[in-house]
This record gives structure tokens, C-alpha cells and sequence, in this order.
């Protein structure tokens, strides 16, 4: 492939025209839109059987579906319990969900310079959110909004710059579960992030902060 | 429901957030099929068949593990030229957009699609995908710095080396 010409060359143009153009390239052909323009028109089967003879052999059928599927529920039960996550396995998925809900930086839903004024916000939690220095000694609390880690109601804490509001780091908080103890504190680096979990009094909490933050 | 126009565009769309043409019909099928199984239609189904199939996608891409974003480089933060017209002024050749196209993050098209194609500017844009405006200006910025310093060499590696 040729080197790039210079910004200024003929061949260069705006991005916003290479993109239009590279985009409306994209078209769905005959048969692909033939296929979506007709999905929903197809005539549904109709039953057609009336006799006596039927009938008792459907319930009988119905009857045997009926039962296999409660035993398909009911192994199905037994696998879910059976397979509940291990204090690892939690770990690592709930790791997983806060670097994206970092990353995501969702709004917040109050904005708030102390975690005094966050307390009656998260009124719905079973405990009290928390602030310690630990978090950021060097950014701002911005805010917070309610989150969930693996299913569990949570605070998300965001901490960055004023003047931006960007958040370089996000602090999840959500009721230790005892069996994690002896598991914490973790500390990793996922997709150019850094997660530390830790334990505080009965709080699990999560720190999820971008490498080149403080 | 809908014509071929609109089925065309919201094709388009889909290409944008997953860069690959048949994930991105994929993508639109499954959406009008769960728009079919509702029953009743949504007071608007272009705009709900576009949230279905990105709701799929940053599902996908979770349970792969991809995320997107890069860090903010701190020093960037200050200095950086947060301006949409800075994207605008970005010159590229079409060859080099259409291989560059597949190494965007999945954001980084979305914001061009919502930015080149519906015509939203950058504060539409960030209210449309409900984040900040500022982290959208970050992207942008960071999308051109990767832009502008991309060598010969790198355009070579995307072309498989022809």
C-alpha cells in the first residue's frame, strides 16, 4: 500500500465525507431485504385434527409434556443452585461489571462535594456509603448514582476534576459477603484500567480508577 | 412497517456500532424480530428497533470482554483542543477511513454515524448515548491524535501487508 499523502494532498478530504462515503456503501441486497421486509407475513400453521380418537391421544401427550417439562424445571433449579459462584468466580464477574460501568460513565444521578450530602441520596441502600481518603487523596467527589454489582444494590462514587466532571475513578460500594474475606484484597489491571477490591468494615468496595490517574 | 430506505439506514447503523456486514445484518434481523414478537407497534419503531439492536451489541461485547475506552491522559486533559471543529478539519484519504474503519471502538463509530449521518453535533450526540459531553470531546480528541499519528506502516499492517 502507498504511503499516505500529506494532509494537504488532493486525495485527502474531510473525515466527515469519508465517512458518509464508507457508510453508504453499506446496502442490504435483494435477498437480504426481501427477507426482512417479509419476516411477519408468513401464514401460521392451523391445527386440523377433531377427532375422538385425537383428543385422548393429545391429553396423553400433554400430560407426559406437562411432566418432563417439571423435571426439566426442576434439574434446571437443582444445576442453577448447584452452581452458585465461587467466592473467585464472584470476584472476577463483578470486577468484570464495574471496570464497564466505569467505563461507561453513565450520568450521575446527584452531584454532591461530600458523602454527607450522598447519604440521604441512597436512602434505598441497606448501609451507608463511605469516603475516605484512600479513595482519592488528590481528586474531587462529583457525585454518585445507584448501581449493581452481580445483581446486588449498589453506590457508584465518582471522583475527578471539577472543572471537566470526568471521572478518573469510580468507587462501587455494596455489603461484604463474608465468604469474600479471605479473598481481598485483589488488585488488577483490565483494559488499561486499575481495579482494586478491598474490604471495609462490612462494606465490599471497588475502586476502579484509569491508569494515569492519581 | 418499514421500507426499504429505512431498513437500509437502520442497516447502516448497525454496521457502525459492530463494522462487519453480517453481524450487522444479524444485529437487524434479531431486532425486527423482537419488534414482531411485541405484538403492538412502538410509537416509534425506527428508534426502537436502533435501541434493540444496541443494547444487543454492547451485550456482546461485554460478554467478550471489550471495552472501548482508553484512559484520559492527564496532561492531554488540560492541553487539548476540545472542539468539534478539530474533527471536522481532520483530513483522510477515503482508502485509509475504509481500513481504518474495523479498528475504531465500536463508540468511536458510533459517534462518527450520529455525528456524520443523523447530523447531531457532539452535545446531541453525548445527550443521545446519555453521557457527559466532555467525555464524548475526549473521545473525539483521542480518536484524532490516533488518527493523525498513524504511519505508513500501520496503514500497511491494517492492509494485511498488500
Amino acid at each position: 500500500m502507498a504511503p499516505p499523502p500529506p494532509p494537504n494532498s488532493p486525495k485527502s478530504i474531510p473525515i466527515k465525507a469519508a465517512v458518509n462515503n464508507h457508510i453508504a456503501q453499506c446496502q442490504l441486497s435483494e435477498k437480504q431485504l426481501h427477507h426482512l421486509l417479509t419476516m411477519g407475513t408468513q401464514p401460521a400453521a392451523s391445527a386440523v385434527y377433531t377427532s375422538a380418537i385425537y383428543r385422548g391421544r393429545r391429553r396423553t401427550y400433554l400430560q407426559a409434556v406437562t411432566l418432563a417439562a417439571c423435571f426439566a424445571f426442576a434439574m434446571f433449579i437443582g444445576f442453577l443452585v448447584g452452581q452458585a459462584p465461587s467466592p473467585t468466580e464472584y470476584l472476577d464477574r463483578a470486577i468484570e461489571e464495574t471496570v464497564h460501568n466505569h467505563l461507561l460513565q453513565m450520568p450521575l444521578e446527584v452531584k454532591a462535594g461530600t458523602v454527607e450530602q450522598l447519604k440521604s441520596y441512597f436512602h434505598r441502600l441497606d448501609f451507608a456509603p463511605v469516603d475516605t481518603a484512600l479513595f482519592s487523596p488528590s481528586l474531587d467527589l462529583l457525585g454518585g448514582r445507584y448501581c449493581s454489582i452481580q445483581g446486588q444494590a449498589a453506590a457508584q462514587l465518582r471522583y475527578g476534576t471539577q472543572a471537566t466532571q470526568d471521572g478518573a475513578i469510580t468507587v462501587f460500594q455494596v455489603p461484604l459477603d463474608k465468604r469474600l474475606q479471605n479473598h481481598l484484597p485483589v488488585k488488577r489491571i483490565i483494559d488499561g484500567v486499575q481495579v482494586e477490591v478491598m474490604s471495609l468494615g462490612e462494606l465490599m468496595v471497588v475502586r476502579v480508577m484509569d491508569t494515569t490517574s492519581r | 412497517m418499514f421500507d426499504a430506505d429505512i431498513l437500509n439506514q437502520l442497516y447502516r447503523y448497525a454496521y457502525a456500532l459492530c463494522a462487519n456486514e453480517a453481524d450487522a445484518y444479524d444485529l437487524l434481523q434479531n431486532a425486527i424480530e423482537k419488534l414482531l414478537r411485541r405484538g403492538h407497534a412502538p410509537q416509534s419503531p425506527g428508534a426502537y428497533v436502533r435501541t434493540m439492536m444496541r443494547n444487543a451489541y454492547i451485550d456482546q461485547i461485554r460478554h467478550q470482554g471489550r471495552y472501548p475506552m482508553e484512559p484520559i491522559d492527564e496532561a492531554d486533559l488540560t492541553a487539548m483542543d476540545i472542539d468539534e471543529r478539530s474533527l471536522e478539519q481532520t483530513l483522510i484519504t477515503q482508502d485509509q477511513l475504509d481500513h481504518l474503519w474495523a479498528y475504531l471502538t465500536p463508540v468511536e463509530r458510533e459517534v462518527l454515524f450520529l455525528w456524520v449521518v443523523d447530523g447531531l453535533s457532539m452535545g446531541q450526540v453525548a445527550a443521545h448515548m446519555d453521557r457527559p459531553r466532555g467525555t464524548i470531546l475526549s473521545l473525539v480528541h483521542r480518536m484524532r491524535k490516533r488518527i493523525n499519528s498513524l504511519s505508513p506502516e500501520m496503514f500497511q499492517a491494517m492492509d494485511g501487508g498488500a
